[in-house]
């Protein structure tokens, strides 16, 4: 079975904005949980797992992560052309990219990407490729050359049920825990070449893609959370918790 | 280039309180740019419902009858039938699983942009439609427009819009609509298996409480944290957390506010050791009073605070444990 997994690099500090860390770009969560679940599928049945990602150079060390944690191949899709591609242009460039890569059986998405957060590209790949498109997987628990038995949670049910390939599947949560990957693995992975494609490689309409293919556009941001004054509380610990008391039942009037 | 804005109704509840009221947006919409507003119905016949629809602003509705259990696929494909006879000028669908996915799968076919889970549609002063939709978490709100395409879409929120009833003059008309598609062979490739109803506990739902405690990475150890637990108990409040603190197993992913996690808004939030992320604030904007506590003077959850607690944790949770239990 061939299974592509696409993947959304997204910037390190939004998901850890805590910390610094050595990578520029890291797994979207949900695309993390998607691919871990994948990856498990490889002890079930022979299976080429192949991640592609849209994005820029610099995701190549997360794609090669990817591979020391399981992954046969890795694809950075990458190209000025590209930018500024919104859902539609997304999933007219990967699904040309899947188109390339052929005899792809199913393609494993996460549920939406926490920076555009539209959940959208998932259905518009389907849609371009005729497959059809699964919401709401938990977990494969079987699989078979032409078919793979799922669990999908929805609100109110659990469902297992059979899914014949071609399919897409979306799988529906997301993990904050970075995988936790040996080093070995790691330099045995970096031999590997990741595949960089462009879009001649791809054999794209120019019309469809980046700002071009676009049929949206962000006209302004506005920012939500409002600061206000620094207002430090004098005293003891004893005084504070107090007031912290009071403030909870309560009792203190707010000055 | 088509006119009218149609909505594309609730597969199971094509009446629904939701879909009721995006008809009073589209409504709305439709006087201030001479639209006819069309509802695309599947499903099984009923005046009541049909009613209901022109009640809230429908002019048309356009049916097709399926009395026999259909699936999502099929569903898509009817709609898209309607909307390549209309050619509309505006799509609004509920934001919900299957709204999503078919205004994903028609966006991708007819070319169609489209905005997820929209807040707010209007025109602007240049009489151009915008799409507004909260976005980085509910941080920040995008206005978006439509380019390079002439059917504009969006998928809608429950409960930004109110549904109103609107006066009409006229008579709504019906239009009966057969498909005559054979589109049914992508419904095969999903066969259910088993169908296992969720367990009726439900979801710790940390948006009921009115008091919460809040833990950040600055509360180190278990011991802390069953303390913080205790004394909120007390107080009667409940206890959610940062994303760190989930990432380290010191609390339940159903609890994570913020980034990824989930927005609250209740009366009280009091805050031990949570450095104040703006990925972590934005999850408490609505909160109406912020207490925070923690060692570091600098910690920008004091830039958000109304009460800013500068101080050793253990001390004031000591103390708060004398006063709770006295």
């Amino acid at each position: 079975m061939k299974i592509v997994i696409c993947i959304k690099p997204i910037k390190s500090e939004l998901i850890y904005p805590n910390e610094s860390r050595v990578e520029d770009f890291l797994m979207n969560p949900y695309d993390l949980y998607a691919f871990e679940k994948t990856i498990e599928l490889k002890k079930l049945i022979d299976c080429k797992i192949i991640c592609l990602c849209m994005g820029p150079m610099s995701s190549k060390a997360l794609l090669q992560k990817a591979i020391a944690a399981g992954a046969d191949e890795s694809i950075i899709l990458n190209d000025d052309m590209f930018r500024g591609s919104d859902t539609v242009a997304t999933s007219y460039i990967l699904a040309k990219a899947i188109e390339k890569i052929g005899n792809v059986d199913m393609i494993v998405c996460g549920r939406r990407t926490i920076d555009g957060e539209t959940g959208q590209v998932v259905y518009g790949i389907g849609e371009r490729l005729n497959y059809y498109c699964l919401p709401d997987a938990a977990e494969i628990l079987d699989a078979q050359d032409s078919a793979i038995k799922v669990k999908q949670v929805k609100e109110t049910e659990i469902i297992i049920g059979k899914l014949k390939t071609p399919a897409v599947v979306a799988f529906y949560d997301f993990v904050v825990t970075q995988p936790q990957i040996s080093l070995l693995a790691l330099k045995r992975a970096k031999k590997k070449d990741i595949i960089v494609w462009n879009a001649a490689d791809l054999e794209v309409d120019a019309s469809k893609c980046g700002l071009d293919g676009s049929k949206t556009k962000v006209l302004n941001v506005q920012k939500e959370i409002v600061k206000k004054p620094k207002s430090y509380i004098e005293g003891n610990a004893e005084e504070k918790a107090e007031l912290l008391y009071n403030i909870i039942t309560g009792k203190a009037h707010n000055s | 280039m088509g006119k009218d804005i149609v909505v594309i109704c609730d597969s199971q509840e094509y009446d629904g309180e939701h879909v009721l009221q995006i008809i009073t947006k589209a409504r709305s919409l439709g006087d201030k740019c001479d639209s006819k507003v069309s509802a695309l119905c599947v499903g099984h016949w009923d005046d009541g419902k049909a009613d209901n629809l022109f009640r809230y602003g429908a002019d048309n509705i356009v049916f097709c009858r399926q009395d026999q259990r259909f699936d999502t696929p099929y569903f898509v494909e009817i709609i898209a039938d309607m909307v390549k006879q209309i050619i509309p000028k505006i799509i609004l669908v509920p934001a919900t699983v299957i709204g999503k996915m078919t205004a994903a799968i028609l966006s991708t076919r007819f070319e169609a942009g489209l905005t997820a889970d929209c807040i707010d549609i209007d025109f602007d002063e240049t009489g151009e439609l915008y799409f507004s939709r909260a976005a980085i978490n509910d941080s920040v709100i995008a206005k978006i427009k439509c380019i390079n395409c002439s059917i504009m879409m969006g998928t809608v929120k429950k409960d930004v819009f109110i549904k109103k009833e609107y006066d009409r003059r006229e008579q709504g008309t019906i239009e009966e609509f057969t498909y005559n598609g054979i589109e049914e062979k992508r419904s095969d490739s999903w066969e259910v298996l088993e169908r296992i109803e969720k367990e009726v506990k439900k979801d710790i739902d940390i948006n009921s409480y009115k008091k919460v405690f809040c833990i950040g990475r600055g509360v180190k150890n278990k011991e802390t944290l069953e303390r913080i637990y205790s004394i909120a108990e007390k107080c009667g409040a409940g206890v959610v957390g940062t994303r760190a603190v989930v990432e380290e197993g010191f609390i339940d992913k159903a609890r994570q506010v913020g980034q990824s996690g989930k927005s609250i808004s209740p009366h009280i939030y009091v805050s031990f050791g949570v450095s104040g992320a703006s990925q972590h604030m934005v999850g408490i904007k609505n909160a109406e009073i912020i207490v925070a506590v923690n060692t570091d003077k600098n910690a920008a959850i004091f830039d958000y605070a109304d009460y800013s607690m500068v101080d050793n944790i253990e001390a004031v949770l000591n103390e708060l444990e004398k006063i709770a239990e006295a």
